[in-house]
C-alpha cells in the first residue's frame, strides 16, 4: 500500500538460538490505528524493540516513511517521529508531572545552545493543556513516581504526546489499569488519532479494547505472522483462536 | 529540586562567611581553604552522580590535569620544563613577581580549558559505558592519567614538580589562595544554580530517573551527558590550577588517591542540595577534629541506609578510603591538613604534622 508509514519486510530477529521474529511483515497505514496481537511470548514486544531501534534485526527491513530505519539508533528513530511507550510505564519518577512534559518537547531540531534555553510559555502552556487532556492538570505539580499505576500510563501517554510524533507505539496502554478507567483511555487514544492526527500501532491483550479501535490487526505467534484483517476476519479467524487457546 | 534561585540572604551569608573565616581563624586559613575546596569538588561531582545518575570516581583526574597544565604554562612561559623539572638541575630558578603572577594567570585559564578538552575526549570512551561499569572505567581514567603523568620525565615523572613560589608572605600567600577558592566555590555554586535551572537540569534529572526513556523519546543524551562531563573538568581544572600552588609541590599518585572521596562530600541521596554540599562538607571533612572516626562511621551508616540502591555499593566502599586517610596511611595529600587530630596512631599523627 502506498499509504502505509511504516513498512516491515521479512524482518528476522533472534535471541542465540531462539528466533522470536521470523520473516515478519507488516504495514501500518497512515493515520490509522493498527493492533498488533498474539499470546504471550509470541514476540510482539520484540517486534516493537526493532523497530524503534531497541534490538537491532538480524536481517529484513523496517521503513518508516520510505526511509529504511534498521540501522538507526533509539534516539535517531525517535527523532524522525516514532515514538514508543512501554508495557511497564516509565517516566521520570523523581520529577513533576509538569516537568516529565516540559522535558518531552521535540527535540528534533534542538541545537547545542537548546540546552541552555529556559522553557517558553508555550511550552508550557502546551503541557498544561495536555496534562488536562489525559485528566491529570490537577496533580501536575507532584511527583510523577507518587502517582498511581494508571495515572502514570496516562502521564506517559500525554509525554508522548507532548513530542509531537507522527506514528505512536503503544505496548499494551491498558494493562494494569483499573477496567473502569479503560473506557476513557479508549476515548483519549481515538482522540489522539482523530484530532492530532497521530498514527498508532498499538500491542494489546484486551481483545474488546483493540477489536474496538484498531482497523486492522495483525496477529503473531511463535514469532511468524499468524493472520491479519479487519477486526472480524480476525475474530472469526480459528488460527487465531487456536493460538490463544494453546491449540497452535 | 533545584530548580530555585539562592535567597538574596543566603548568598550574603555565604559571602559574609567566605570573607570573616579566615579573619576570625587565621590559624585555620589553609584549612578553610580546603574547606571550599571539597565543595567544589562535591558541587561538580553532583553535575554527574547526583544530577545526572552517573557515579563518577574518575574526577580527579581533571584536577590533577589542571595542576600539571598550569604548572606547565607557569614555568613554560619563560623557563624550559624540561630542564626545570629535571632531578639533574643545579641552578636555583627564580620568578619575579610579574612572571608569577601573569604566568599563574594563564596557567589556570590553560588549566580550565586543557581539563575541559581532556573531559571531551575522554567522554568519547567512558560514555559508552553505564551503571557500575562507568564508575569503575572513570576510576581507571584517573588511575592511568596518574600513572601516566607519573612516568612521563619532562613533567617531573614521580619526583613531581616544585611549583614557582609565591613572591608574598606567608600569611599573604594563605589568604590569596584561599579567596580564590572561595571565589571559585562561590562563581561554581551560582554557575551551576543557574544551569539547573535551564533546560539542562530537567533533561540530565531525566537521564538520572530513566536513560532509557529519556533516549526514546529522541533527548540527545550523549551531548548532555559529555556536556555536564565537561562543565565539571572545567572548574576542576582551575580548582587543581589554584591548589597545586597553594601547597606549592604536585604530584600525580598523591592527586589521584581521593577519587572515591569526591562522593563522599556528596549527599548520600543524590539529592543534590546545594546545603549538603557546604554544611555536608563542612561536617565531613575532618575540620572537625576528634570524632572523625565516629561521624565516619555514622555517615556511613546513614548513607547506606539512605542511599538510592544506585548509590549503596559506592557508599559502603567509601569508609575504607577515608579511614586510611584519617589514619595519616597516606601522607602529602590533598587531604592532609584535615589530618593531624583525626589520626589516631602517634605515628601517623606526626606523618600528618610532618606534611601540613
Amino acid at each position: 500500500m502506498n499509504d502505509a508509514i511504516i513498512e516491515l519486510t521479512n524482518v528476522t530477529k533472534s535471541f542465540g538460538g531462539v528466533v522470536a521474529n521470523r520473516n515478519v511483515s507488516l504495514s501500518v497505514p497512515r493515520g490509522r490505528i493498527t493492533g498488533l496481537i498474539g499470546p504471550n511470548g509470541s514476540g510482539k514486544t520484540t517486534l516493537f524493540n526493532s523497530i524503534v531501534g531497541y534490538h537491532p534485526i538480524d536481517s529484513g527491513s523496517i521503513r518508516f516513511e520510505g526511509q529504511e530505519i534498521s540501522q538507526l539508533r533509539v534516539q535517531e528513530i525517535a527523532r524522525l517521529g516514532l515514538l514508543r511507550t512501554f508495557q511497564t510505564t516509565r517516566i521520570y519518577g523523581k520529577m513533576s508531572c509538569l516537568q516529565n512534559m516540559q522535558i518531552s518537547i521535540p527535540h528534533r531540531k534542538a541545537g547545542f545552545f537548546d540546552m541552555f534555553a529556559y522553557d517558553r510559555p508555550d511550552v508550557i502552556e502546551r503541557a498544561e493543556h495536555l496534562l488536562s487532556f489525559v485528566g491529570l492538570y490537577e496533580k501536575r505539580f507532584l511527583r510523577a513516581g507518587s502517582l498511581s499505576f494508571g495515572q502514570q500510563k496516562l502521564l506517559e501517554f500525554a509525554m508522548a504526546l507532548m513530542n509531537e510524533p507522527t506514528v505512536l507505539l503503544l505496548d499494551e496502554p491498558t494493562a494494569g489499569i483499573n477496567p473502569t478507567l479503560i473506557n476513557g483511555l479508549i476515548d483519549r487514544l481515538k482522540r489522539a488519532n482523530a484530532e492530532f492526527g497521530i498514527t498508532m500501532l498499538i500491542i494489546e491483550h484486551n481483545m474488546r479494547v483493540i477489536m474496538n479501535m484498531a482497523s486492522k490487526i495483525y496477529c503473531l505467534a511463535h514469532g511468524e505472522m499468524l493472520a491479519a484483517g479487519a477486526p472480524e476476519e480476525i475474530q472469526g479467524n480459528q488460527n487465531v483462536v487456536d493460538a490463544y487457546l494453546g491449540a497452535h | 529540586m533545584t530548580r530555585t534561585s539562592l535567597h538574596p540572604i543566603t548568598i550574603g551569608l555565604l559571602l559574609l562567611v567566605g570573607v570573616a573565616a579566615p579573619l576570625l581563624f587565621p590559624a585555620y586559613t589553609n584549612q578553610i581553604a580546603v574547606l571550599w575546596l571539597m565543595i567544589v569538588f562535591a558541587m561538580t561531582w553532583d553535575t554527574l552522580g547526583g544530577q545526572m545518575g552517573y557515579n563518577s570516581l574518575g574526577n580527579i583526574f581533571f584536577f590533577g590535569a589542571g595542576m600539571y597544565t598550569c604548572a606547565v604554562v607557569q614555568i613554560g612561559l619563560y623557563y624550559d620544563v624540561g630542564m626545570y623539572t629535571s632531578g639533574a638541575r643545579t641552578t636555583h630558578i627564580v620568578f619575579t613577581t610579574a612572571q608569577y603572577f601573569t604566568g599563574f594567570a594563564f596557567g589556570v585559564v590553560a588549566a580550565g580549558i586543557m581539563a575541559a578538552i581532556l573531559a571531551v575526549a575522554t567522554s568519547w570512551v567512558v560514555f559508552g559505558l553505564r551503571g557500575p561499569y562507568f564508575a569503575i572505567g572513570t576510576l581507571g581514567v584517573a588511575v592511568a592519567g596518574a600513572e601516566l603523568v607519573a612516568s612521563w620525565q619532562w613533567v617531573g615523572a614521580a619526583s613531581g614538580i616544585s611549583m614557582p613560589v609565591f613572591p608574598g608572605a606567608p600569611q599573604t600567600q594563605k589568604l590569596f589562595f584561599y579567596f580564590l577558592l572561595f571565589a571559585l566555590a562561590f562563581v561554581v555554586l551560582l554557575f551551576l544554580r543557574w544551569l539547573y535551572s535551564t533546560n539542562f537540569g530537567m533533561a540530565i534529572n531525566a537521564i538520572r530517573d530513566d536513560e532509557e526513556k529519556a533516549e526514546a523519546m529522541g533527548l540527545y543524551t550523549r551531548r548532555y551527558k559529555r556536556t555536564a562531563w565537561t562543565i565539571a573538568a572545567f572548574f576542576l581544572g582551575i580548582a587543581g590550577a589554584i591548589f597545586g600552588n597553594m601547597i606549592g609541590f604536585i604530584d600525580a599518585r598523591d592527586i589521584a588517591f581521593p577519587t572515591t572521596t569526591f562522593q563522599y562530600f556528596h549527599d548520600s541521596d543524590g539529592a543534590a542540595r546545594w546545603q549538603g554540599h557546604v554544611l555536608g562538607t563542612g561536617g565531613r571533612c575532618g575540620c572537625l577534629p576528634r570524632h572523625q572516626g565516629g561521624d565516619l562511621d555514622l555517615f556511613s551508616r546513614l548513607a547506606v541506609r539512605d542511599a538510592r540502591p544506585a548509590h549503596r555499593d559506592y557508599c559502603r566502599l567509601l569508609p575504607a578510603g577515608h579511614r586510611r586517610l584519617v589514619d595519616g596511611e597516606i601522607s602529602g595529600t590533598v587531604w592532609s591538613p584535615c589530618c593531624i587530630d583525626g589520626a589516631r596512631s602517634a605515628v601517623a599523627r606526626d606523618q600528618a604534622r610532618t606534611t601540613c
